[in-house]
């Protein structure tokens, strides 16, 4: 499953043409899914009670 | 190059980057259901040790520490993939940055660039603190109504059933097992269903009545989307839960506001100060300043679901210039027959009016002559 995601990295290539709004759109996205990961592999890290 | 071909080139440039984000997306979205499944799991596991050293099952203990090994693997193995995705994001978002970082060598461009980061960022902080606020109201109430919490833990757990029907029914053969697919699409899945949505209708009264701004849309995303996690006597942590899953929002709004100072003259806006605010009211008051909107937010489209729509705009402007063009080439020709038609009278007319205008004549020098005769006579 993730062999495939290499081929998901985005180039240079996909950025030119973009306009500035999907330039930032795409930017943000990528940032938020970041936080997502290190939600996922923060998951031992969590508060006990 | 035609215009047409110009938005096509566009639009085909773009869907690159949307099918490779969307992607990206679903990978990570299935990576965090894993990892809750797992963590299911291995809390199931320590719960079975714990119950085989109290019964002083030995065997029974052997195989839960086996079980709690392998989920602990899996959770090993799962954490190396999505270290790998995140590695793959990091890039993917340095080529961005350095893109745009190229581009805003133009002043021009730099600052228009940076409104945009900036709208978008605020516009992520006014989700986040709606959506934390949300989280926070639950906290409240399910602290402050034990019933409400049963609720949710009644919600959670006919969640979890479902889920594990649903897994149990895809190990099934139709053939074989069809008494066991029979009782669980007959009894135990409407049971589960019907569970959930009587704990989530008294959750959600409860609400109405006492005007809680708690979303119902909101609720079934936190139960459904967010992994609850479990004692080892496998009650359901809620309070914990809830707790871990506002810490992740207050993270996630501080990363977004610390992104907004980095940015030259950019600001968090006012609405997502104001939730911010260091403040500690009444169960009472929180309840009273949700407003309608945080009760039903308006729907965001991501970015890709815009250039879906945009597509299907073009498509449907496309057919409307096509008929639009038909239309006008039929009143065309029509109008070209009218004006033959009216030049067609028009010869009629003026013939009618020349032989009309040349009998009045005729007439008249025929008077005139014998007018000449009688005054000769």
């Amino acid at each position: 499953m993730y062999d495939e995601l290499n081929e998901m990295e985005i180039s240079r290539g996909d950025l030119e043409g973009l306009n500035a709004e999907d330039l930032v759109d795409l930017k943000v996205e990528l940032e938020d899914l970041i936080m997502d990961c290190d939600e996922i592999l923060d998951v031992d890290n969590e508060e006990d009670e | 190059m035609e215009l047409n071909d110009k938005l096509n080139q566009k639009y085909n440039q773009d869907k690159k980057s949307y099918e490779k984000i969307s992607k990206l997306n679903e990978h990570v979205k299935k990576a965090n259901n894993q990892m809750k499944q797992l963590t299911r799991t291995k809390e199931d596991a320590e719960r079975n040790k714990q119950r085989a050293i109290e019964d002083k099952d030995k065997v029974a203990e052997k195989n839960a520490d086996a079980a709690i090994k392998i989920a602990e693997q899996e959770i090993e193995k799962l954490k190396v993939n999505v270290s790998k995705m995140k590695e793959i994001l990091k890039k993917s978002k340095e080529k961005v940055d350095s893109y745009i970082a190229e581009l805003s060598k133009d002043p021009e461009f730099s600052s228009y660039i940076n409104s945009i980061i900036e709208k978008r960022y605020n516009r992520k902080l006014k989700k986040y603190n709606k959506e934390k606020e949300q989280v926070d109201l639950i906290i409240n109430l399910v602290k402050n109504h034990p019933a409400l919490e049963n609720n949710l833990k009644g919600m959670v757990r006919a969640t979890e059933r479902v889920k594990e029907l649903d897994d149990e029914l895809k190990k099934l053969d139709p053939v074989k097992d069809k008494k066991r697919i029979d009782e669980i699409n007959n009894v135990e899945f409407p049971t589960a269903m019907s569970k959930k949505s009587s704990n989530k209708k008294m959750f959600m009264d409860f609400c109405i009545k006492n005007n809680v701004g708690i979303d119902k849309d909101f609720l079934d995303k936190l139960i459904e989307e967010q992994g609850f996690s479990h004692t080892k006597d496998g009650d359901i942590r809620v309070a914990k839960t809830l707790k871990n899953i506002s810490k992740g929002y207050d993270k996630r709004i501080a990363t977004y506001e610390k992104a907004i100072e980095k940015i030259p003259g950019a600001k968090v806006y006012q609405e997502n100060m104001q939730k911010n605010a260091p403040t500690q009211p009444s169960e009472e008051r929180e309840f009273n300043d949700v407003n309608t909107e945080d009760i039903h937010p308006a729907k965001k489209f991501k970015w890709w679901e815009i250039r879906k729509r945009y597509k299907d705009w073009k498509e449907k402007r496309n057919v409307k210039k096509i008929e639009k063009e038909n239309s006008e080439k039929i009143q065309k020709s029509s109008e070209n027959s009218e004006k033959f038609r009216n030049a067609y009278k028009y010869d009629i007319v003026k013939d009618y009016v020349d032989e009309k205008e040349e009998k009045i004549f005729k007439e008249a020098l025929k008077d005139t002559k014998h007018a000449d005769r009688d005054e000769e006579r």
